[in-house]
């Protein structure tokens, strides 16, 4: 396989481009700002439990998967086009490079769905932040190709790391890094601003009812049904 | 937090009190005695304040926040439309202040702010003074009945129901118990609290009247010549539904009001009423006044209408009673009291907030399921160094609005009591 | 390992210190500085009435029931009224807020008294003058009915801190307002272990509350099946009132999950870890409804109306006439509602609004001029043992007065067989009294 190699920590460590298994903790170790959470490597599977391949993500079709905790989703797109690194610069100073996107194409990429701005996220009865495709642009912001939360309208580039185009978030959506090994598809970690904290203290009653426990939605993935968004939540809400 | 504290020794605690001076007693307000102090003073515990003093602590935990507010809990005005349209309940709409000390270690004093002497840096509640480095005032609205007395009675008589409390409970209570007959609603004049306010809540009630199947018809009554806001989406929703059960009479003044005949009477002619929902002009919090902060004749704080400072550094006014490019309402004080606690934070650091964004969003019902909504943002361009404006709105109700508008809401309450 | 700093740090508790706010704001000889006229002296006879509880709302109305052009000013603080009666249920979802909330102006308008939203800040009775932030009020009588404070200081003594910290974190929601509704988050995000409410010992506002509560609390655990416990800590030997009502509902509706514990005086507080220590045992908790001690509300303290006992030291409630309710100290002074002592009274609602009608009576009849021969009050209480179905309990008492002993005496009619039927009667009861002080 021959990756891109890319660069992590503000440009003062390269990384070799395989992703062996010390390549997370070199990571860790290298990480100045801290912007890099290892957590279960967890493989991406289809409905019926076979491993997720990357012929069976559509392109532009919005998926959802749970990681790195049963109760928080992220959201799977293939954006059909090379997905190259991007330097994140968050507003207080730190920073991170975001890898780009994964498969054949570089094409695929996947972010924690839970909003920035104020935590909404999908549940199966609503999804307010949606992936919009090229070709469905917003009706409120007219953008295309975007991920949009229509709370507040905060608007993330799903193409650069999910970075804050227009609206209200500070920071962009926390995205999860993916790995390819042997066809299959691997979460194994989550970069840039986790908003677990603020989601599991916002929705507690909410995940109680859901999960019966707080603690069985905390807890840590090793696999992940990877859905459609349009077939899990029963009204997608786009504006 | 809390449950973390499994291994704090009481003796601890009790000596860190003592280090602190934590066993002052409390103050009645004459000249001589000891004042307190902390760093930032945020008075008003509304939408302005509360996020002020949450995202204040978020930032930099080491910090004294000190929120003084005098109700015993929180009530939203955002949504409070739907309860008086029988649509939502009150619980949703109410939360504790104790989750803000708890949690972020705010210090909420629930007391009645009396004065604010600039030159000495301090504000005199009932039980002392409050020294402040830093002081915000989010203090909010009162009733401008100056000019006009007959408004006097009205309050008590037809709720207003646009500060919270009694006004809505007892609104909702004539709302409920309304069985047929006229409903006169008036418009002030702008700028008054959430601009879309009058129109969504006359059109709830006209959708809870069809609802009912109720004798009635609604005589809405508007200072303005059409909806100052989301025009094209009320005049039409009005138009689609309720044009058999309302009539909207615009550019009109009220004059007078008789409570007892209940009579409203304006220059389109004289409206006699069941029920009445008159909403007075508007202007900045009487508080404002007798700190001297608003001058005479002034019915809005002047401030910087990005940092929100007013002429006195580090003194800021924010939320309705302030002259702001956006306009009044909860989430335009919430996107306020973000910059300003940015701005504060990065004050005491020595530094300066570069770029920021500020940002209003209003959703309407404009019946019992669908709305309509609006968005005004501001946002610094780095390379123009100008704050650009966008507005936007979306004016054909949905159902799907609606349901952003309780997703929206939901939001800005995990945002401040989450 | 936590601490201190951690502590004060999450916290709060920083280098600022402001008092515990159930501490009096002014003592009655500290002097009020530039303070004007609120309103213009009385031309006849003014009532001024502080607090716009269940008593005072009741005074207010029934005063100008009586006598039209007495000039009555009711004081209260609060922007709205909250019913506590039926604030159990509605920690449960039983009812909505809506249906505990009332408005101030709605009964001022219709009866013709004067509202004013304000807090009392002083009162001078020499000049019979009432302070509040605005200015002062002048009165020919003054009602005083602000209810109850809690006495962290049985706990903690000075430690001021530690009375906050407690109060902000296991609130005791004995006073309606922020206090009830964290606790209702409290209750409906609890998801394990030992929740404990504890019973405040000597005379406390609502004296069945802690036990419908417990069964409210534990309808919520039942129905969100989490595995918690109720653990209700009480000072008496057993349940009371309607003892053997709560006691079935315990052990047959919320068998397993409310423990009853007895003789359990609380020997100390420790909320910082989690631990109560009384003469039953030491308890940890996860999360709790900490309930200190009640007492008169600060308005007594104010105006020095409090009771001494025989050693000088202050009873903590009210010195007043048991039958007339006047002040012991002040004839033109009245004392009603939760704050009265000296008689075999619970401080209830119920209690409030019939003791306001009497004292309404008596003061009309002072300025008729006329001899009146005061009634005594009656309570009706009841509770909700049940959430799924509602089923209620309930306990009524009239009240006989011996002239020669001088002594009243409760005649209760206590009904502990829990049923539908009567958890239907406690909203009609609700309702029919909130329209008598409302509507």
């Amino acid at each position: 396989m021959d990756r891109r190699d890319f660069i992590i920590t503000c440009g003062t460590v390269a990384l070799a481009s395989m992703l062996d298994a010390n390549f997370y903790s070199n990571l860790l170790a290298n990480q100045k700002d801290n912007m890099l959470k290892t957590y279960n490597k967890a493989i991406l599977v289809k409905e019926d439990g076979t491993p997720l391949k990357e012929a069976d993500i559509k392109p532009h079709v919005n998926y959802i998967f749970f990681y790195p905790y049963a109760a928080t989703p992220c959201y799977l797109i293939n954006l059909d086009q090379e997905i190259k690194p991007v330097e994140i610069k968050l507003k207080d100073g730190k920073s991170y490079t975001w890898p780009g996107g994964i498969g054949s194409k570089k094409s695929i990429v996947a972010y924690s769905a839970i909003c920035a701005h104020q935590w909404s996220y999908p549940t199966k009865e609503y999804s307010f932040i949606n992936y919009y495709p090229p070709d469905t642009p917003s009706e409120t912001t007219k953008k295309a190709g975007i991920i949009q939360c229509c709370a507040h309208l905060a608007l993330y580039d799903p193409k650069e790391g999910a970075k804050v185009i227009d609206g209200p978030a500070e920071v962009p959506l926390a995205s999860i890094l993916l790995q390819e090994e042997e066809g299959n598809i691997y979460a194994v970690g989550v970069l840039g601003v986790e908003q677990f904290t603020q989601f599991f203290d916002s929705y507690r009653a909410e995940l109680r009812q859901r999960y019966g426990t707080t603690a069985k939605a905390r807890e840590l993935v090793e696999k992940c049904t990877v859905m459609e968004v349009d077939k899990y939540v029963q009204a997608v809400v786009r504006c | 937090m809390s449950k973390q504290w499994s291994g704090v020794n009481r003796r601890d605690l009790l000596v860190g009190a003592g280090i602190l001076g934590i066993s002052a007693p409390l103050l009645a307000y004459s000249k001589t005695q000891t004042r307190q102090k902390a760093q930032v003073v945020i008075v008003g515990g509304g939408y302005g304040g509360v996020t002020t003093a949450k995202h204040l602590k978020k930032e930099n935990p080491s910090l004294d926040v000190v929120l003084i507010e005098e109700r015993p809990f929180f009530m939203s005005c955002p949504m409070s439309n739907h309860f008086l349209a029988g649509i939502m309940e009150l619980t949703p709409l109410c939360f504790s202040y104790n989750i803000l000390e708890v949690k972020y270690g705010v210090r909420v004093v629930q007391d009645k702010v009396l004065g604010v002497e600039l030159d000495r840096k301090v504000v005199r509640t009932s039980s002392g003074y409050i020294a402040y480095d830093y002081l915000v005032l989010s203090p909010g609205i009162d009733y401008d009945v100056k000019d006009k007395p007959f408004y006097r009675d009205s309050i008590v008589y037809n709720p207003p129901a646009f500060k919270p409390g009694s006004e809505h409970i007892y609104l909702k209570r004539l709302i409920e118990e309304f069985e047929g007959g006229d409903i006169v609603i008036t418009v002030p004049p702008p700028p008054y609290r959430c601009p879309p306010a009058p129109y969504e809540r006359a059109a709830l009630i006209a959708s809870m009247i069809k609802r009912n199947n109720l004798k009635a018809h609604i005589y809405f009554i508007d200072a303005n010549e059409r909806p100052i806001i989301n025009a094209e989406g009320f005049l039409s929703a009005y138009y689609d539904l309720y044009k058999d059960i309302a009539t909207y009479v615009t550019s009109a003044q009220v004059r007078d009001i008789d409570v007892h005949k209940k009579v409203v009477k304006t220059s389109h002619g004289d409206f006699k009423y069941d029920i009445a929902n008159i909403i007075p002009p508007m202007k900045a919090s009487n508080l404002l006044q007798e700190a001297g902060i608003l001058k005479r004749g002034q019915k809005w704080v002047e401030v910087n209408p990005f940092t929100f400072e007013t002429s006195v550094k580090n003194v800021f006014v924010i939320g309705d009673a302030s002259q702001s490019y956006l306009p009044k309402s909860g989430y335009a004080a919430h996107s306020e009291g973000k910059m300003v606690a940015k701005i504060i934070n990065a004050r005491i650091q020595g530094k300066e907030v570069k770029e920021e964004y500020l940002q209003m969003i209003c959703y309407s019902m404009v019946s019992d399921k669908e709305a309509i909504m609006t968005e005004t943002s501001f946002k610094y361009d780095t390379v123009s160094k100008r704050f650009i404006p966008t507005h936007r709105e979306d004016n054909i109700r949905k159902e799907t609005t609606a349901k952003r508008y309780e997703e929206w809401a939901k939001g800005l309450w995990r945002d401040l009591f989450g | 390992m936590f601490t201190r700093r951690d502590l004060l740090k999450s916290a709060g508790i920083g280098a600022i210190a402001l008092g515990v706010s159930s501490q009096p704001v002014f003592s009655a000889a500290e002097k009020v500085v530039k303070m004007e006229a609120m309103l213009p002296p009385p031309k006849g006879n003014r009532v001024v009435i502080c607090g716009g509880g269940w008593a005072g709302l009741t005074v207010a109305k029934y005063l100008k029931k009586e006598n039209p052009n007495i000039d009555v000013v009711l004081i209260e603080k609060r922007p709205n009224f909250i019913s506590c009666p039926i604030s159990n249920p509605w920690l449960a979802d039983l009812v909505s807020l809506d249906f505990l909330s009332h408005d101030y102006n709605q009964p001022a308008a219709k009866y013709g008294y004067r509202f004013i939203n304000a807090a009392v800040i002083g009162i001078e009775r020499d000049k019979k003058r009432v302070y509040t932030p605005h200015g002062f009020i002048e009165y020919n009588y003054l009602v005083l009915a602000p209810g109850i404070r809690y006495n962290y200081a049985a706990w903690f003594k000075e430690d001021k801190e530690m009375a906050r910290f407690t109060r902000m974190n296991f609130p005791a929601a004995f006073i309606p307002g922020s206090e009830l509704l964290a606790l209702k988050r409290k209750v409906h995000e609890f998801e394990e272990g030992d929740f404990i409410i504890t019973v405040p010992p000597g005379a406390y506002r609502c004296p069945p509350a802690p036990y419908e509560r417990a069964c409210m609390v534990a309808e919520v655990f039942k129905r969100n099946k989490v595995k918690g416990r109720v653990i209700v800590l009480d000072p008496k030997d057993d349940i009371a009132p309607k003892g053997p009502g709560f006691r079935a509902a315990f052990e047959q509706v919320y068998l397993g999950i409310i423990e009853y514990v007895p003789k359990a005086s609380i020997k100390e507080v420790d909320p910082v870890n989690k631990v109560i220590k009384t003469t039953a045992g030491d308890f940890k908790f996860v999360d709790a409804n900490l309930v200190p001690p009640h007492q008169a509300g600060a308005l007594l303290w104010m105006a020095d109306l409090i009771a001494k006992d025989k050693e000088g030291k202050p009873t903590g409630w009210a010195d007043q006439d048991p039958l007339t309710f006047q002040a012991k100290a002040d004839p033109n002074v009245f004392l009603v509602g939760d704050v009265i002592s000296g008689t075999p009274y619970p401080k209830s609602g119920h209690m409030g609004n019939s003791q306001g009608k009497i004292v309404a009576k008596i003061i009309a009849s002072r300025i008729a001029g006329k001899e009146y021969k005061p009634t005594l009050p009656d309570n009706t209480c009841y509770s909700m043992v049940n959430g799924s179905p509602q089923e209620a309990i309930v306990i009524n008492v009239n009240y006989e007065y011996n002239e020669k002993e001088k002594k009243i005496t409760p005649k209760p009619k206590v009904i502990n067989e829990r049923s539908e039927a009567l958890a239907k009667a406690t909203y009609e009861w609700a309702r029919a009294i909130y329209r008598d002080m409302f509507a």
